[in-house]
């Protein structure tokens, strides 16, 4: 499954492990060490963002440290295609929208015919 | 229905140029589609995304007129929105300008609205209909109206803008 950056950042979880490591590489064990949850679940969430490139994970020794690699979320900060995103998204509606609204306009014209 | 965003895309290549292109047929004819746009009546029924809702406060629907729109959008964040009909001409070409704005339509630095603040505060949106029988081809083009100062490096900004968009992401995905 190719997962992508939406739905990396969709999880409260994974945001706060990009905020943590985002200003500077952290031993893997601290950060899990910092939730309530399981270290196995925390990890679980760290892989997922290394399957996104949102996070980097390096053995330095015997630790393994992460740190969050940012350009990704390029992709959900530009307002490009957050605005294309809109754009489709009205664009849809406004065909299904003008699709409803000319069928009842037919429907109209019929009843108005056979009356 | 018809896309042919993909192949707009590829061709303008508008990461590179900073704007966005989207080509659309909807089968409606020119006329009703125009009046899609033109009409508050109309345009509450299809403007806000997905999930939202919108309030038209007001729709001055003429060159020059200006509007102030609100979207509420599922995670109770509104965004405020104004902006100026800068060229109307029905039912060919619209042209109007969009400014993150407040409820009392002032314009909003956008990190004052919870956004990144490399977004453009206002953008122009021009769209042209054009008749092709009884269907319409929609060419929809938005840029930015002001030479934006990129701040390289100004990751935090992104950080504290993930969570404003979290209802609007999960939503789409």
């Amino acid at each position: 499954m190719k997962r992508d950056v939406f739905q990396a950042i969709a999880d409260p979880t994974r945001r706060q492990i990009i905020h943590m490591t985002a200003h500077e590489s952290l031993n893997v064990n601290s950060v899990a060490s910092n939730f309530e949850v399981s270290r196995t679940a925390i990890y679980k969430h760290m892989k997922i963002l290394t399957e996104c490139g949102l996070l980097i994970i390096t053995q330095q020794g015997r630790e393994r440290f992460c740190e969050a690699k940012l350009d990704k979320l390029n992709e959900v900060s530009d307002w490009i295609e957050q605005y294309r995103q809109l754009w489709d998204n009205r664009l849809d509606k406004l065909e299904n929208y003008l699709a409803d609204l000319q069928t009842k306009k037919k429907k109209h014209a019929k009843n108005k015919r056979s009356r | 229905m018809q896309k042919t965003n993909a192949v707009a895309n590829a061709q303008d290549t508008p990461t590179a140029t900073r704007e966005i292109l989207i080509k659309r047929t909807i089968n409606a004819p020119r006329k009703l589609v125009f009046e899609a746009w033109a009409d508050p009546g109309h345009l509450k029924h299809w403007y806000a995304p997905d999930g939202c809702t919108i309030d038209i406060v007001h729709y001055d629907f003429r060159q020059g007129g200006s509007f102030l729109t609100c979207i509420h959008t599922p995670s109770l964040h509104d965004c405020w929105c104004k902006g100026e009909f800068l060229n109307i001409t029905a039912p060919e070409k619209l042209v109007y300008s969009m400014i993150i704005a407040d409820q009392q339509g002032n314009t909003v630095k956008p990190v004052d609205a919870g956004m990144d603040p490399n977004w453009p505060t206002k953008t122009i949106v021009t769209i042209t209909f054009e008749a092709v029988g009884n269907k319409t081809n929609i060419t929809l083009h938005q840029t930015v109206d002001e030479t934006l100062a990129r701040q390289t490096g100004a990751y935090p900004s992104w950080l504290s803008m993930l969570d404003n968009l979290e209802a609007t992401l999960t939503q789409g995905h």
